[in-house]
C-alpha cells in the first residue's frame, strides 16, 4: 500500500483507526479502488474528506495528498475492504430463508477483532484438494471458485457465525429434511456425527464424540469439546481441518451445533458452538 | 479500632463493587428458545420480576392472555431465579433492590423452537468490510510477523 516518507497527509487531521471514509470532494467512496482513483485524480490539490467516526459522528477535514516515488498521490492511510475464506455452511432455516455458517466470525487478520461488514456473499466452491492435518500443523480444504454461483448474501458477521439470506437454494445441495435444534439439556456426552464434504460432491456423515459440554457458556463459541473418531475421516484429514468450520453436528437426529476450532497440537480434537446460540444470534 | 474501621469500609466497598458488577455484567437483552429454562444467579435483596409487555412484532403469536409466561420462580434459600419461556414473544423483566429501587431493565425475546436443514457443502465466503481506516501499527506489526 502507501509508502510515504516522513509525515503523512492524514496525520493531525483527526482521522483515526476505525473511522469510515464516506466521500471525497462530495463524491461517494465505497471501496478501496474508488479511494485510490479519487485521491490520484486530485494531482496533489487539497481534497475534502468526509468520514464517520465510530460513534457515528460525521466529520469533514481537508488534506493535501503527497506524491510518492511511483508518481502516485497518497494520503498515507492504511485501508482495506474485503476478505474471503472457505468454510462450511451450517444450516438453512426454511421458514425465514436464512442461512447460518462458520460457527465463528471473520476476524481482522491484524487485530483479531471481528470485522464490521457492509455486505458479502456466499458462493459455491469446487473442492480441489485436502491437506491432512498433523500435530502443530492444521490441515486445510482447498477449493476453486471457477464457474462459481452465488448462493446468497451475507448480512451479519458475529462471534457465533455469519448469517445471511439464501437467494438460490438449489446450490446448497441439501436434503429436504428439517430437524429440531437441540436445547442444551438435550445434548449428551458421547457419540455424535458431523456432516461435511471431504470428497468433491460426496458430503456425508462422520462419527465424532462430544467430550465436554460447557452448558452455561453464552460468552463465546467454545461450547463443546469434540473429538473426531471416524477412521475414514482421520485417514483423509487427520481430524478437524481448516474449511470444516461450520460443519453441522447431529446427535439423536437433532442439530446440536457446529465445528468452530481445532486444537493445533491435537488436530483430532476441537471445539463446537451450540446450535441454539447460532439460532438466537440469527434472530437478533 | 482504626483497623476495624478500615476493614468495615473495605467490606462495604467490596459489597458495593459486587452489586455494581452484577448489574453491569448482566446483559441488556436475552434471547431464549421456546421452552428453554434460563437460570439467573441473583444476590441478596435483588429481586427479579416481569415489568411490562412490549410489542413483539410476532403477529402470529399474539400477546395478551396466551402471552409468554415468564416464570420468575424464586426458590426459598437459593440465589438462583429460573426463567422459563413457554410461548414466543418479547417482554421486559427488571431487577430491583428490595422490590422498591429499580436497578436494571432487561429485554427478553422468546423465539419459536424452529427446525433447520443441516448443510454440508464447503463454500466460499466473500465479505466486504464496512470500510474503515486501519492503523499503521497493525500494518507494521503484520509486516514484522510475515
Amino acid at each position: 500500500m502507501t509508502e510515504i516518507e516522513g509525515s503523512k497527509p492524514y496525520e493531525n487531521t483527526g482521522i483515526e483507526e476505525g473511522d469510515r471514509i464516506i466521500s471525497i470532494n462530495e463524491q461517494e467512496i465505497t471501496n478501496t479502488e474508488e479511494l485510490i482513483q479519487t485521491v490520484n485524480a486530485s494531482q496533489g490539490k487539497e481534497i475534502t474528506v468526509k468520514y464517520v467516526q465510530e460513534d457515528n459522528t460525521e466529520q469533514v477535514v481537508t488534506m493535501i495528498p503527497t506524491k510518492t516515488k511511483d508518481n502516485e498521490y497518497k494520503l498515507g492511510l492504511w485501508v482495506r475492504d474485503a476478505a474471503a475464506g472457505v468454510g462450511t455452511a451450517t444450516f438453512y432455516e426454511p421458514e425465514s430463508g436464512m442461512f447460518a455458517s462458520l460457527g465463528h466470525g471473520i476476524a481482522d487478520i491484524d487485530t483479531g477483532d471481528l470485522i464490521t461488514i457492509s455486505n458479502g456473499e456466499l458462493v459455491t466452491m469446487k473442492l480441489v484438494s485436502i491437506t491432512k492435518g498433523e500435530k502443530g500443523k492444521p490441515g486445510e480444504i482447498r477449493g476453486s471458485i471457477d464457474n462459481s454461483s452465488t448462493i446468497g448474501d451475507v448480512y451479519q458477521n458475529t462471534a457465533f457465525g455469519i448469517f445471511g439470506r439464501v437467494e438460490n437454494k438449489n446450490y446448497l445441495n441439501m436434503s429436504n429434511r428439517a430437524i429440531e435444534v437441540a436445547s442444551r439439556d438435550e445434548i449428551e456426552i458421547g457419540k455424535a456425527e458431523i456432516l461435511c464434504e471431504i470428497e468433491a460432491g460426496k458430503p456425508k456423515r462422520y462419527e465424532i464424540e462430544i467430550q465436554k459440554i460447557y452448558t452455561g457458556n453464552n460468552q463465546d463459541n467454545k461450547s463443546m469439546q469434540i473429538k473426531v473418531t471416524d477412521e475414514e475421516l482421520l485417514e483423509k484429514t487427520g481430524g478437524i481441518i481448516q474449511g470444516m468450520s461450520g460443519a453441522p453436528i447431529i446427535q439423536n437426529e437433532k442439530f446440536v451445533g457446529a465445528v468452530t476450532h481445532v486444537l493445533v497440537n491435537d488436530p483430532t480434537t476441537g471445539y463446537a458452538v451450540f446450535g441454539d446460540l447460532m439460532l438466537k444470534q440469527m434472530s437478533r | 479500632m482504626k483497623y476495624v474501621k478500615r476493614i468495615i469500609i473495605l467490606a462495604i466497598l467490596l459489597v458495593i463493587y459486587i452489586y455494581v458488577a452484577f448489574v453491569t455484567l448482566f446483559p441488556d437483552s436475552i434471547v431464549l428458545m421456546q421452552g428453554e429454562k434460563f437460570s439467573v444467579f441473583s444476590l441478596w435483596g435483588i429481586q427479579l420480576k416481569e415489568t411490562s409487555n412490549r410489542s413483539t412484532g410476532l403477529e402470529k403469536y399474539p400477546l395478551g392472555a396466551e402471552r409468554t409466561k415468564v416464570v420468575g420462580s424464586i426458590p426459598e434459600g437459593e440465589n438462583t431465579d429460573t426463567l422459563q419461556a413457554n410461548t414466543t414473544g418479547t417482554m421486559q423483566i427488571s431487577f430491583s433492590l428490595f422490590d422498591t429501587i429499580p436497578i436494571k431493565e432487561v429485554s427478553v425475546s422468546v423465539i419459536p423452537k424452529t427446525k433447520v436443514i443441516p448443510l454440508r457443502k464447503c463454500n466460499r465466503f466473500k465479505t466486504i468490510y464496512e470500510w474503515r481506516v486501519s492503523s499503521w501499527y497493525d500494518r507494521n506489526r503484520r509486516k514484522q510477523t510475515l
